[in-house]
Protein backbone atom coordinates (compact mmCIF):
# COMPACT_ATOMS: atom_id res chain seq x y z
CA UNK A 1 0.00 0.00 0.00
CA UNK A 2 1.03 3.54 -1.05
CA UNK A 3 1.68 6.32 1.42
CA UNK A 4 0.85 9.42 -0.14
CA UNK A 5 2.54 12.18 1.39
CA UNK A 6 0.92 13.23 4.90
CA UNK A 7 -1.50 16.14 4.67
CA UNK A 8 -2.49 19.06 6.71
CA UNK A 9 -4.65 21.97 6.77
CA UNK A 10 -2.32 23.84 4.51
CA UNK A 11 -2.01 21.29 1.87
CA UNK A 12 -2.06 22.38 -1.61
CA UNK A 13 -5.07 21.51 -3.57
CA UNK A 14 -2.91 20.32 -6.57
CA UNK A 15 -1.11 18.15 -4.02
CA UNK A 16 -4.04 16.34 -2.59
CA UNK A 17 -5.18 15.84 -6.30
CA UNK A 18 -2.26 14.80 -7.84
CA UNK A 19 -1.54 12.55 -4.90
CA UNK A 20 -4.82 10.66 -4.75
CA UNK A 21 -6.57 11.26 -8.35
CA UNK A 22 -4.90 7.86 -9.74
CA UNK A 23 -6.63 5.72 -6.94
CA UNK A 24 -9.69 7.41 -7.06
CA UNK A 25 -10.19 6.68 -10.85
CA UNK A 26 -9.24 3.33 -10.43
CA UNK A 27 -11.80 2.72 -8.29
CA UNK A 28 -14.37 4.88 -9.90
CA UNK A 29 -13.70 2.90 -13.13
CA UNK A 30 -14.06 -0.32 -11.32
CA UNK A 31 -17.39 1.18 -9.56
CA UNK A 32 -18.98 2.73 -12.87
CA UNK A 33 -17.51 0.44 -15.45
CA UNK A 34 -16.47 3.12 -17.95
CA UNK A 35 -14.01 5.76 -18.47
CA UNK A 36 -16.45 9.06 -18.64
CA UNK A 37 -18.42 8.26 -15.85
CA UNK A 38 -15.14 7.27 -14.18
CA UNK A 39 -13.64 10.90 -14.86
CA UNK A 40 -16.81 12.48 -14.11
CA UNK A 41 -16.86 10.80 -10.43
CA UNK A 42 -13.34 12.05 -9.42
CA UNK A 43 -13.73 15.15 -10.54
CA UNK A 44 -16.76 15.35 -8.79
CA UNK A 45 -14.67 14.34 -5.73
CA UNK A 46 -12.79 16.57 -5.67
CA UNK A 47 -15.36 19.10 -5.87
CA UNK A 48 -17.06 18.15 -3.24
CA UNK A 49 -13.84 18.23 -1.45
CA UNK A 50 -13.18 21.58 -2.29
CA UNK A 51 -16.54 22.69 -1.11
CA UNK A 52 -16.39 20.42 1.95
CA UNK A 53 -13.07 19.15 2.64
CA UNK A 54 -11.52 21.92 4.60
CA UNK A 55 -14.04 20.74 7.46
CA UNK A 56 -12.57 17.69 8.11
CA UNK A 57 -10.39 18.02 11.08
CA UNK A 58 -8.51 14.77 11.20
CA UNK A 59 -6.03 14.95 8.53
CA UNK A 60 -5.01 11.72 8.19
CA UNK A 61 -8.27 10.57 7.35
CA UNK A 62 -7.97 12.53 4.19
CA UNK A 63 -7.81 9.44 1.91
CA UNK A 64 -10.80 7.66 3.57
CA UNK A 65 -12.57 10.40 3.28
CA UNK A 66 -12.12 10.71 -0.68
CA UNK A 67 -12.70 7.28 -1.42
CA UNK A 68 -16.03 7.47 1.23
CA UNK A 69 -16.94 10.52 -1.23
CA UNK A 70 -16.52 8.55 -4.67
CA UNK A 71 -18.38 5.97 -2.95
CA UNK A 72 -21.13 8.08 -2.16
CA UNK A 73 -21.30 10.18 -5.16
CA UNK A 74 -21.21 7.20 -7.20
CA UNK A 75 -24.38 5.94 -5.21
CA UNK A 76 -26.05 9.14 -5.43
CA UNK A 77 -25.78 9.05 -9.41
CA UNK A 78 -27.12 5.73 -9.58
CA UNK A 79 -30.26 6.68 -7.63
CA UNK A 80 -31.19 8.90 -9.66
CA UNK A 81 -30.16 7.77 -12.72
CA UNK A 82 -31.10 4.08 -13.09
CA UNK A 83 -33.32 1.53 -11.60
CA UNK A 84 -32.14 -0.59 -8.86
CA UNK A 85 -30.91 -4.03 -9.28
CA UNK A 86 -32.48 -6.67 -6.84
CA UNK A 87 -30.01 -9.41 -5.36
CA UNK A 88 -30.35 -12.11 -3.73
CA UNK A 89 -26.95 -12.63 -1.53
CA UNK A 90 -28.39 -15.98 -0.22
CA UNK A 91 -28.33 -17.57 -3.80
CA UNK A 92 -24.96 -17.53 -4.34
CA UNK A 93 -22.88 -20.32 -4.44
CA UNK A 94 -19.98 -20.85 -1.69
CA UNK A 95 -17.95 -22.78 -4.08
CA UNK A 96 -14.81 -21.06 -5.84
CA UNK A 97 -14.79 -22.28 -9.38
CA UNK A 98 -11.02 -22.34 -10.72
CA UNK A 99 -9.50 -20.04 -13.09
CA UNK A 100 -7.05 -20.56 -15.12
CA UNK A 101 -4.21 -18.50 -13.82
CA UNK A 102 -3.05 -17.45 -17.58
CA UNK A 103 -6.08 -16.46 -18.03
CA UNK A 104 -6.19 -13.50 -15.65
CA UNK A 105 -2.80 -12.55 -16.88
CA UNK A 106 -3.98 -12.64 -20.76
CA UNK A 107 -7.08 -10.13 -19.69
CA UNK A 108 -6.32 -6.60 -20.10
CA UNK A 109 -7.32 -3.50 -17.16
CA UNK A 110 -10.02 -2.68 -19.34
CA UNK A 111 -10.99 -6.64 -19.46
CA UNK A 112 -10.60 -7.22 -16.05
CA UNK A 113 -12.80 -3.91 -15.00
CA UNK A 114 -15.37 -5.27 -17.67
CA UNK A 115 -15.31 -8.40 -15.20
CA UNK A 116 -15.73 -6.72 -12.34
CA UNK A 117 -18.09 -4.42 -13.34
CA UNK A 118 -20.34 -7.78 -13.76
CA UNK A 119 -20.22 -8.31 -9.92
CA UNK A 120 -23.39 -7.10 -7.90
CA UNK A 121 -23.07 -4.06 -7.17
CA UNK A 122 -22.93 -4.86 -3.34
CA UNK A 123 -19.87 -6.79 -3.92
CA UNK A 124 -18.52 -4.62 -6.19
CA UNK A 125 -17.10 -1.93 -4.41
CA UNK A 126 -16.03 -4.56 -1.30
CA UNK A 127 -13.81 -6.28 -4.27
CA UNK A 128 -12.36 -3.56 -6.31
CA UNK A 129 -11.27 -1.59 -2.44
CA UNK A 130 -9.59 -4.92 -1.82
CA UNK A 131 -7.91 -5.60 -5.33
CA UNK A 132 -6.91 -1.68 -5.38
CA UNK A 133 -5.17 -2.06 -2.07
CA UNK A 134 -4.82 1.72 -1.37
CA UNK A 135 -7.10 0.97 1.89
CA UNK A 136 -7.00 -1.30 4.97
CA UNK A 137 -9.62 -3.49 6.02
CA UNK A 138 -10.37 -1.20 8.55
CA UNK A 139 -10.80 2.20 6.07
CA UNK A 140 -12.63 0.02 3.58
CA UNK A 141 -14.88 -0.68 6.54
CA UNK A 142 -15.11 2.68 7.43
CA UNK A 143 -15.48 3.54 3.52
CA UNK A 144 -18.42 1.38 3.17
CA UNK A 145 -19.77 2.30 6.77
CA UNK A 146 -19.72 -1.24 7.65
CA UNK A 147 -18.11 -3.95 9.45
CA UNK A 148 -15.41 -5.24 9.10
CA UNK A 149 -16.93 -9.20 9.15
CA UNK A 150 -19.27 -7.74 6.98
CA UNK A 151 -16.97 -6.56 4.64
CA UNK A 152 -15.25 -10.03 4.64
CA UNK A 153 -18.26 -12.06 3.97
CA UNK A 154 -19.02 -9.46 1.23
CA UNK A 155 -15.39 -9.76 -0.20
CA UNK A 156 -15.82 -13.71 -0.26
CA UNK A 157 -18.97 -13.93 -1.80
CA UNK A 158 -18.14 -11.39 -4.44
CA UNK A 159 -14.75 -12.67 -5.38
CA UNK A 160 -16.87 -16.10 -6.01
CA UNK A 161 -18.96 -14.76 -8.61
CA UNK A 162 -16.31 -12.36 -9.96
CA UNK A 163 -14.67 -15.88 -10.54
CA UNK A 164 -17.95 -16.99 -12.24
CA UNK A 165 -17.98 -14.73 -14.88
CA UNK A 166 -14.01 -14.64 -15.22
CA UNK A 167 -14.77 -18.96 -16.07
CA UNK A 168 -17.55 -18.28 -18.33
CA UNK A 169 -15.55 -15.66 -19.93
CA UNK A 170 -12.99 -18.17 -20.57
CA UNK A 171 -15.21 -20.62 -21.91
CA UNK A 172 -16.15 -17.63 -24.06
CA UNK A 173 -19.93 -18.79 -23.31
CA UNK A 174 -22.30 -15.37 -22.70
CA UNK A 175 -24.44 -14.78 -19.68
CA UNK A 176 -28.19 -15.49 -19.52
CA UNK A 177 -29.42 -11.73 -19.72
CA UNK A 178 -27.28 -11.15 -22.92
CA UNK A 179 -28.74 -14.53 -24.25
CA UNK A 180 -31.72 -13.16 -23.60
CA UNK A 181 -30.92 -9.90 -25.21
CA UNK A 182 -30.01 -10.78 -28.34
CA UNK A 183 -32.90 -13.36 -28.67
CA UNK A 184 -30.83 -16.17 -29.47
CA UNK A 185 -30.78 -19.76 -27.00
CA UNK A 186 -33.73 -18.53 -25.58
CA UNK A 187 -35.58 -21.60 -24.52
CA UNK B 1 -14.35 -25.65 11.37
CA UNK B 2 -14.71 -27.51 8.28
CA UNK B 3 -12.44 -26.85 4.79
CA UNK B 4 -15.39 -25.04 3.01
CA UNK B 5 -15.52 -22.74 5.60
CA UNK B 6 -11.99 -22.05 6.07
CA UNK B 7 -12.14 -21.50 2.16
CA UNK B 8 -14.82 -18.98 2.78
CA UNK B 9 -12.61 -17.04 4.87
CA UNK B 10 -9.16 -17.63 3.20
CA UNK B 11 -11.05 -15.92 0.31
CA UNK B 12 -11.32 -13.02 1.84
CA UNK B 13 -7.60 -12.83 3.04
CA UNK B 14 -4.99 -10.51 2.89
CA UNK B 15 -1.64 -10.12 3.41
CA UNK B 16 -2.48 -6.86 5.88
CA UNK B 17 -5.28 -8.54 7.51
CA UNK B 18 -2.98 -8.94 10.81
CA UNK B 19 -4.63 -5.65 11.31
CA UNK B 20 -7.38 -7.19 12.14
CA UNK B 21 -8.19 -9.64 15.16
CA UNK B 22 -9.71 -12.07 13.72
CA UNK B 23 -9.63 -15.81 15.42
CA UNK B 24 -11.44 -17.22 13.02
CA UNK B 25 -9.26 -16.62 9.88
CA UNK B 26 -6.21 -17.16 12.04
CA UNK B 27 -7.76 -20.72 12.62
CA UNK B 28 -8.32 -20.64 8.36
CA UNK B 29 -4.39 -20.00 8.25
CA UNK B 30 -3.19 -22.54 10.74
CA UNK B 31 -5.17 -25.34 8.99
CA UNK B 32 -3.94 -24.30 5.71
CA UNK B 33 -0.63 -24.59 7.10
CA UNK B 34 -1.27 -28.26 7.98
CA UNK B 35 -3.43 -29.39 4.88
CA UNK B 36 -2.15 -29.29 1.64
CA UNK B 37 -5.39 -28.73 -0.36
CA UNK B 38 -6.00 -25.89 1.68
CA UNK B 39 -2.37 -24.59 1.77
CA UNK B 40 -2.63 -25.37 -2.69
CA UNK B 41 -5.92 -23.46 -2.81
CA UNK B 42 -4.69 -20.18 -0.65
CA UNK B 43 -1.49 -19.67 -3.10
CA UNK B 44 -4.08 -20.00 -6.44
CA UNK B 45 -5.83 -17.78 -4.46
CA UNK B 46 -2.69 -15.15 -3.34
CA UNK B 47 -1.72 -15.83 -6.72
CA UNK B 48 -5.03 -14.90 -8.42
CA UNK B 49 -5.12 -11.77 -6.28
CA UNK B 50 -1.66 -10.51 -6.98
CA UNK B 51 -2.85 -10.82 -10.82
CA UNK B 52 -6.16 -9.03 -10.67
CA UNK B 53 -4.38 -6.60 -8.52
CA UNK B 54 -1.80 -5.83 -11.46
CA UNK B 55 -4.48 -5.28 -13.82
CA UNK B 56 -5.89 -2.87 -12.12
CA UNK B 57 -3.22 -0.94 -11.11
CA UNK B 58 -2.77 -0.86 -14.93
CA UNK B 59 -5.26 1.73 -15.30
CA UNK B 60 -4.46 5.01 -15.93
CA UNK B 61 -6.59 7.86 -15.87
CA UNK B 62 -6.63 9.65 -19.31
CA UNK B 63 -4.45 12.21 -19.84
CA UNK B 64 -6.79 15.47 -19.80
CA UNK B 65 -7.90 14.19 -16.47
CA UNK B 66 -5.75 15.84 -14.46
CA UNK B 67 -6.08 18.99 -16.03
CA UNK B 68 -9.63 19.25 -16.15
CA UNK B 69 -10.26 18.74 -12.35
CA UNK B 70 -7.43 21.23 -11.44
CA UNK B 71 -9.21 23.50 -14.17
CA UNK B 72 -12.67 23.47 -13.02
CA UNK B 73 -12.24 23.32 -9.16
CA UNK B 74 -14.05 26.03 -7.22
CA UNK B 75 -11.32 28.84 -5.95
CA UNK B 76 -9.55 27.39 -3.09
CA UNK B 77 -9.07 30.35 -1.37
CA UNK B 78 -12.67 30.28 -0.09
CA UNK B 79 -12.82 27.43 1.91
CA UNK B 80 -9.40 28.12 3.44
CA UNK B 81 -10.33 28.65 6.82
CA UNK B 82 -7.42 31.17 7.54
CA UNK B 83 -8.70 33.35 4.54
CA UNK B 84 -12.26 33.81 5.51
CA UNK B 85 -12.13 36.75 7.51
CA UNK B 86 -11.53 39.71 5.86
CA UNK B 87 -14.64 40.16 3.93
CA UNK B 88 -17.83 40.83 6.52
CA UNK B 89 -16.33 44.39 7.45
CA UNK B 90 -16.38 45.77 4.16
CA UNK B 91 -19.76 44.77 3.89
CA UNK B 92 -22.41 47.91 4.54
CA UNK B 93 -25.64 47.09 6.33
CA UNK B 94 -28.13 47.18 3.55
CA UNK B 95 -25.40 44.87 2.19
CA UNK B 96 -25.61 42.74 4.63
CA UNK B 97 -27.21 38.99 3.74
CA UNK B 98 -28.86 39.08 7.34
CA UNK B 99 -30.32 42.93 6.49
CA UNK B 100 -32.14 40.99 3.61
CA UNK B 101 -32.88 37.86 5.54
CA UNK B 102 -34.81 39.80 7.96
CA UNK B 103 -37.24 41.59 5.51
CA UNK B 104 -37.77 38.74 4.09
CA UNK B 105 -39.11 37.12 7.15
CA UNK B 106 -41.17 39.93 8.16
CA UNK B 107 -42.82 39.90 4.76
CA UNK B 108 -43.08 35.86 4.93
CA UNK B 109 -44.91 36.37 8.56
CA UNK B 110 -47.37 39.24 6.90
CA UNK B 111 -48.05 36.84 3.60
CA UNK B 112 -48.50 33.89 6.25
CA UNK B 113 -50.84 35.80 8.57
CA UNK B 114 -53.29 37.14 5.58
CA UNK B 115 -53.27 32.80 4.47
CA UNK B 116 -54.19 32.26 7.79
CA UNK B 117 -56.54 34.53 8.76
CA UNK B 118 -58.29 34.31 5.28
CA UNK B 119 -58.53 30.29 5.17
CA UNK B 120 -60.60 30.02 8.50
CA UNK B 121 -62.37 26.90 6.57
CA UNK B 122 -59.23 25.00 6.15
CA UNK B 123 -58.73 25.95 10.13
CA UNK B 124 -60.36 22.43 11.80
CA UNK B 125 -58.52 20.26 9.02
CA UNK B 126 -55.09 21.97 10.09
CA UNK B 127 -55.45 21.48 13.97
CA UNK B 128 -56.39 17.86 13.04
CA UNK B 129 -53.54 17.36 10.89
CA UNK B 130 -50.73 19.74 13.24
CA UNK B 131 -52.20 17.01 16.11
CA UNK B 132 -51.69 13.72 14.03
CA UNK B 133 -48.13 15.44 12.56
CA UNK B 134 -47.14 16.01 16.17
CA UNK B 135 -48.21 12.47 17.42
CA UNK B 136 -46.34 10.53 14.14
CA UNK B 137 -43.14 12.77 15.07
CA UNK B 138 -43.47 12.04 18.65
CA UNK B 139 -43.82 8.56 17.90
CA UNK B 140 -40.77 8.34 15.74
CA UNK B 141 -38.57 10.53 18.40
CA UNK B 142 -39.69 7.85 21.07
CA UNK B 143 -38.73 4.80 18.70
CA UNK B 144 -35.09 6.05 17.19
CA UNK B 145 -33.48 5.80 20.68
CA UNK B 146 -34.82 1.96 20.71
CA UNK B 147 -33.25 1.00 17.75
CA UNK B 148 -30.89 -2.10 18.43
CA UNK B 149 -30.52 -3.74 14.97
CA UNK B 150 -31.68 -3.04 11.69
CA UNK B 151 -33.63 -6.31 9.41
CA UNK B 152 -31.98 -5.20 6.25
CA UNK B 153 -28.23 -3.98 5.96
CA UNK B 154 -27.26 -2.04 2.69
CA UNK B 155 -25.61 1.40 1.78
CA UNK B 156 -27.99 2.11 -1.45
CA UNK B 157 -31.24 3.65 -0.56
CA UNK B 158 -32.70 2.25 -3.35
CA UNK B 159 -31.61 -1.91 -2.52
CA UNK B 160 -33.44 -0.46 1.09
CA UNK B 161 -36.64 0.54 -0.77
CA UNK B 162 -36.51 -2.98 -2.81
CA UNK B 163 -36.54 -4.32 0.93
CA UNK B 164 -39.46 -2.17 2.30
CA UNK B 165 -41.30 -2.83 -1.04
CA UNK B 166 -41.10 -6.56 -0.20
CA UNK B 167 -42.09 -6.73 3.31
CA UNK B 168 -45.19 -4.47 2.18
CA UNK B 169 -43.77 -1.36 3.90
CA UNK B 170 -43.97 1.88 2.53
CA UNK B 171 -40.76 2.74 0.50
CA UNK B 172 -39.40 6.47 -0.07
CA UNK B 173 -39.77 8.14 -3.29
CA UNK B 174 -38.40 11.37 -4.14
CA UNK B 175 -35.92 12.39 -1.25
CA UNK B 176 -35.26 16.40 -0.86
CA UNK B 177 -31.91 16.39 -3.07
CA UNK B 178 -29.66 16.85 0.04
CA UNK B 179 -30.18 14.18 1.58
CA UNK B 180 -28.53 12.44 -1.27
CA UNK B 181 -25.39 13.29 0.83
CA UNK B 182 -26.56 10.68 3.41
CA UNK B 183 -25.47 6.79 3.41
CA UNK B 184 -27.77 4.74 3.57
CA UNK B 185 -27.01 2.20 7.00
CA UNK B 186 -30.18 -0.31 6.54
CA UNK B 187 -33.86 -0.08 7.00
CA UNK B 188 -36.27 -2.06 9.88
CA UNK B 189 -39.96 -2.60 9.79
CA UNK B 190 -42.23 -0.74 12.19
CA UNK B 191 -45.70 -0.28 12.83
CA UNK B 192 -47.73 2.74 14.05
CA UNK B 193 -51.27 2.67 14.91
CA UNK B 194 -51.72 -0.20 12.45
CA UNK B 195 -49.75 1.50 10.09
CA UNK B 196 -47.11 -0.02 8.15
CA UNK B 197 -43.82 2.45 8.66
CA UNK B 198 -40.41 1.92 6.74
CA UNK B 199 -37.56 3.47 8.93
CA UNK B 200 -34.15 3.56 7.13
CA UNK B 201 -31.44 4.28 8.90
CA UNK B 202 -28.90 6.45 7.31
CA UNK B 203 -25.42 8.30 8.01
CA UNK B 204 -23.76 11.77 7.97
CA UNK B 205 -22.62 13.94 10.32
CA UNK B 206 -24.72 12.08 12.10
CA UNK B 207 -26.74 9.41 12.71
CA UNK B 208 -30.24 9.87 11.17
CA UNK B 209 -33.83 7.72 10.63
CA UNK B 210 -36.11 8.46 8.35
CA UNK B 211 -39.72 7.13 9.01
CA UNK B 212 -41.60 6.54 5.57
CA UNK B 213 -45.94 6.00 6.03
CA UNK B 214 -48.65 5.90 4.24
CA UNK B 215 -50.85 9.16 4.21
CA UNK B 216 -53.48 7.53 3.63
CA UNK B 217 -52.94 5.43 6.90
CA UNK B 218 -52.79 8.10 8.88
CA UNK B 219 -55.74 10.35 7.20
CA UNK B 220 -53.86 13.82 7.17
CA UNK B 221 -56.11 16.29 5.06
CA UNK B 222 -53.72 18.95 3.87
CA UNK B 223 -50.53 18.56 1.98
CA UNK B 224 -47.47 19.73 4.02
CA UNK B 225 -44.52 19.70 1.94
CA UNK B 226 -42.56 22.31 3.76
CA UNK B 227 -41.08 20.69 7.04
CA UNK B 228 -42.56 20.57 10.35
CA UNK B 229 -40.08 20.95 12.68
CA UNK B 230 -40.21 19.46 16.05
CA UNK B 231 -37.93 18.66 19.30
CA UNK B 232 -38.71 16.24 21.70
CA UNK B 233 -36.38 15.49 24.35
CA UNK B 234 -33.21 15.02 22.74
CA UNK B 235 -34.46 14.11 19.50
CA UNK B 236 -35.16 16.52 16.50
CA UNK B 237 -37.94 15.57 14.03
CA UNK B 238 -38.85 17.04 10.98
CA UNK B 239 -41.99 16.27 9.02
CA UNK B 240 -43.20 16.26 5.86
CA UNK B 241 -45.84 15.07 2.78
CA UNK B 242 -44.99 14.28 -0.75
CA UNK B 243 -47.83 12.77 -3.00
CA UNK B 244 -49.30 10.12 -0.96
CA UNK B 245 -46.65 9.73 1.52
CA UNK B 246 -45.19 11.65 4.95
CA UNK B 247 -42.27 11.19 6.14
CA UNK B 248 -40.56 11.83 9.59
CA UNK B 249 -37.13 12.53 10.04
CA UNK B 250 -35.05 12.03 13.29
CA UNK B 251 -31.92 12.84 14.77
CA UNK B 252 -30.26 13.26 18.44
CA UNK B 253 -29.62 16.65 18.19
CA UNK B 254 -31.92 20.09 17.15
CA UNK B 255 -33.52 21.40 14.18
CA UNK B 256 -29.88 23.09 12.49
CA UNK B 257 -28.55 19.55 11.86
CA UNK B 258 -32.22 18.66 10.10
CA UNK B 259 -32.52 21.38 8.01
CA UNK B 260 -29.60 21.82 5.93
CA UNK B 261 -30.81 18.06 4.59
CA UNK B 262 -34.45 19.15 3.86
Amino acid sequence: MDAPKQVNQELDFNDLVKNYYTPLFRFAYSLAGNQEDACDLTQQTFYIWATKGSSLRDSSKVKSWLFTSLYREFLRVRRRGQKMVSYEPELLESETPPVTPDYVSSLDAAGAVESLAEVDEIYRAPIALFYLKDLSYKEIAAALDLPIGTVMSRLSRGKTQLREILVRKEKGTRSPAQLDESGGNKI
Amino acid sequence: MDKNEAKKLLLAYRDDLSEVDNAEVNKALKMADEDPELKTFLAQEQAFDRAFTQKLNEIEPPSGLLDRILAEAPDQTATAPTQSEPQSAKIIWWQHPGTWSAAACVLALIALTAVFTQNNSNTTNNRADLALMHNFAQAAALHSPTIQHMDFQNNDIGEIGTYLAKNNSPRPQDLPENMDQLLGMGCLTYTWQDNPVGVICLKGEKVYNLYVANRGGIDLKNDHPSPFYKQFGNYSTALWTTGDLIYVLTVEGKEEDLSPLL
